[in-house]
């Protein structure tokens, strides 16, 4: 044999596939040339290096996990026993899920009141509009800097103080007369909802510290249902308060839900790694606008350069600008369409609740089979299609039979969305990629508003309906192509590996 | 939780014991006509394995672990398609390199592609004589283990599945989905890329 053959040689030799005169041969020219021992050599170490890589010790619940997958059948049981877990376990997001709830009622309320009452006032759509165009526009300012102070702030002060400040702002309310005083709402709900959009970001990044990996979508999903659960009674209740005592009673529910709330969050005990940097900076002064500047643009930063977030925030953008135009029509479509009141409006806002209640079960279930990227693309496209045959078919029964089916996907969007932003960021930057998902939406919401207020009159409102519809169902086709096999770490949180940590 | 061998009285074997005993296709068959929990048997038999393997194609103990329960999860899915041509040790190793494949490709984690045509760029060293005595074995491991895990995923199976898991080049050609003679030139070519990688190091 020669050098020339020894590639193929050596390898077969160490194969065992050489016959006995071959490997006699080849041993021969080993000993004779000084290079191929020295190959041969390098291969045989090579070899040994390969047998010692070390193995690495399965997961030992490993099998338990797949046969709970397996075996896996939803339940009430099993998601009221999980319900009661968080619930007993989690102290800290027990007193923030009530606490949730109670605002969040008293938001409602004021959300079906506003409207009505500034519509039957003036019969205006672009007044109306502007109202909410006013709700709209702290996000768009203020969302995205509150997210930066989230981060360098102690969250559960934010999400007191705000519950304080949103009491305080209320309170002239009661003194005025809207007839001569219609104005002084503009002001009133711009500031509420600036101090609202410093409290939902603080809330979103705090909800990880609480609950572990493990039960992060089904405390997200708690959390939706506790919103769910506020839409079904706040709206009810702000309808009926409105119809039978006027605009004051809506204040009055408002004021006194943000102060229970605000009694219930303070009493939520921080563990003191939870504060750790935010209490260095817990004083304004410390944070300068420098530092709040360059952290802000590190959140945006980060926007850009995670594909998974930036691709949330697209499908979610599209999806937003669709709720615009929902927002501003909606009220009309009801009046006019349906020839209906503010008691059908409050039935159709239940009946969402009560959609979204049993959705956020249905979600709280389908977590196991269904990972939150697959959760968003379905639950934007189905909410798109289910939108455009209510607005088509103006029927009240299936006007409302729709809205309880349309829950199930708006939740799978809501609950995904959150999971999936909260499983992909690091605590640090939870409060700035809040921020500025809230300013992006809020945005988008905007331009949709924008848009049924200058073109609603103009064309329609069952068109201008059915381009929303249409705009949600092209989020979930863009959500199809920008999350289609994106592999991320919430999707195996439901996947029953790490315990709650301890909060 | 497993399933803890026990003799009865009479010295006959119990349940578990008669369980702990069948063969692979005899608890498969069992699975598919409802007995479920059998399934449990088959994971711990063979997660070790596949997780190994999942591992070094990841690289990752988390997607690791996500793709052995995944393949755990597809196995017992279309276990009713299971022929029994193969073991199910190479049935499942298939199951789980497709799984693993899937996941480097949609994660875009280490494409197959580029690093196949990498191994032009190491060079042979052909200089003085081996200082390889010299060094130390672990020196040797570690850097034999990290141009391992620099393999293209195909060789990295490979050679996982020849050296480690003990396979058969027709076990691995069942695996791979590829012809026997291919699965050789596989496991020769990246012997041939830790080599040259383990020579540049001691030598370079």
């Amino acid at each position: 044999m020669d050098c020339g053959n020894f590639e193929t040689l050596s390898q077969l030799y160490i194969a065992e596939e050489l016959d006995t005169e071959c490997v006699a041969q080849f041993e021969a020219h080993l000993i004779a040339c000084g290079r191929c021992k020295r190959e041969m050599e390098y291969l045989q170490a090579t070899i040994q290096g390969i047998e010692s890589y070390p193995q690495i010790e399965v997961r030992a619940d490993l099998a338990d996990n797949v046969m709970a997958r397996i075996e896996w059948k939803p339940s009430l049981r099993d998601m009221s026993r999980e319900l009661i877990y968080i619930a007993l376990h989690q102290r800290n997001f027990a007193l923030l899920w009530f606490g949730e709830l109670a605002s969040t009622v008293g938001d409602m309320a004021m959300f079906i009141a506003l409207p009505f009452y500034i519509y039957n006032l003036t019969n205006s759509v672009l007044v109306t509009g502007a109202m909410l165009i006013v709700q709209t526009v702290p996000s768009l300012l203020f969302s995205s800097i509150a997210g930066v102070l989230v981060d360098r702030w102690n969250r559960k002060r934010i999400m007191v103080a705000a519950d304080l400040l949103r009491t305080l702002v209320l309170l002239p309310l009661f003194i005025l007369n809207f007839h001569d005083w219609l104005w002084i709402i503009y002001p009133v709900v711009f500031v509420k909802a600036s101090i609202a959009h410093a409290s939902g970001p603080a809330k979103s990044a705090i909800i990880p510290r609480f609950v572990g990996k493990k039960y992060l979508m089904k405390a997200n999903s708690l959390n939706a249902m506790g919103t769910c659960l506020a839409s079904l009674v706040g709206p009810s209740l702000g309808g009926i308060l409105l119809g039978l005592m006027g605009l004051n009673s809506v204040i009055f529910l408002s004021v006194a839900s943000y102060v229970i709330s605000g009694m219930l969050i303070s009493l939520i005990c921080l563990p003191s790694d939870a504060t750790g940097k935010q209490a260095k900076t817990d004083n304004p002064v410390a944070g300068s606008w420098v530092t709040i500047w360059r952290d802000w643009m590190e959140g945006l930063r980060l926007v850009q350069r995670e594909h998974l977030i930036l691709a949330i925030f697209v499908v979610i953008g599209i999806g937003a600008l669709g709720q615009g135009i929902i927002n501003v029509m909606l009220v009309v479509f009801i009046k006019d369409v349906l020839g209906a009141g503010a008691m059908e409006f409050g039935w159709l806002v239940t009946a969402q609740g009560l959609g979204a209640l049993i959705g956020g079960f249905i979600i709280g279930q389908a977590s196991r089979l269904l990972p939150p990227t697959r959760l968003i693309t379905l639950g934007v496209s189905v909410t798109g299609i289910i939108f455009v045959v209510m607005i088509n078919f103006p029927v009240l029964p299936l006007i409302l039979a729709l809205t309880v089916l349309v829950g199930v996907p708006v939740m799978g969007l809501s609950i995904g969305v959150e999971t999936l932003l909260q499983s992909n960021t690091t605590d640090h930057y939870l409060g700035r990629i809040f921020g500025t998902y809230g300013t992006s939406q809020a945005l988008l919401t905007l331009g949709g508003m924008g848009l049924a207020s200058v073109l609603g009159g103009f064309f329609g409102v069952v068109p201008m309906l059915n381009v929303a519809g249409g705009l949600y169902f092209s989020a979930g086709l863009v959500a199809l192509l920008m999350l289609r096999n994106r592999k991320c770490k919430a999707d195996t949180s439901s996947k029953l590996k790490e315990s709650p940590e301890k909060a | 939780m497993p399933q803890k061998n026990s003799r009865k009285d009479d010295g006959t074997l119990s349940h578990s014991d008669e369980v702990g005993q069948a063969d692979d296709s005899e608890l498969v068959k069992r699975v598919c006509m409802g007995e479920t929990q059998l399934f449990r048997m088959l994971i711990e038999r063979h997660q070790q394995h596949i997780f190994n393997l999942c591992f070094r194609m990841l690289q990752r103990f988390e997607e690791a672990d996500d793709a052995t329960q995944d393949t755990f999860l597809k196995a017992y899915r279309s276990l009713k398609r299971f022929r029994g041509d193969a073991s199910l040790k190479t049935w499942l190793c298939r199951i789980a390199r497709n799984e693993c494949l899937n996941r480097l490709r949609h994660e875009r984690m280490d494409p197959l592609d580029e690093q196949l045509t990498a191994e032009g760029g190491f060079q042979l060293v052909d200089s003085t004589p081996s200082p390889l005595e010299l060094i130390e074995q672990q020196e040797i491991r570690s850097t034999v283990h990290a141009a391992i895990n620099e393999l293209p995923p195909s060789y990295r199976l490979v050679i996982t599945l020849f050296h480690l898991e003990g396979l058969s080049y027709e076990e691995i050609s069942q695996v791979m989905e590829i012809p026997m003679g291919t699965v050789k030139t596989h496991i020769f070519r990246a012997r041939r890329l830790l080599k040259s990688k383990l020579q540049a190091f001691v030598e370079g």
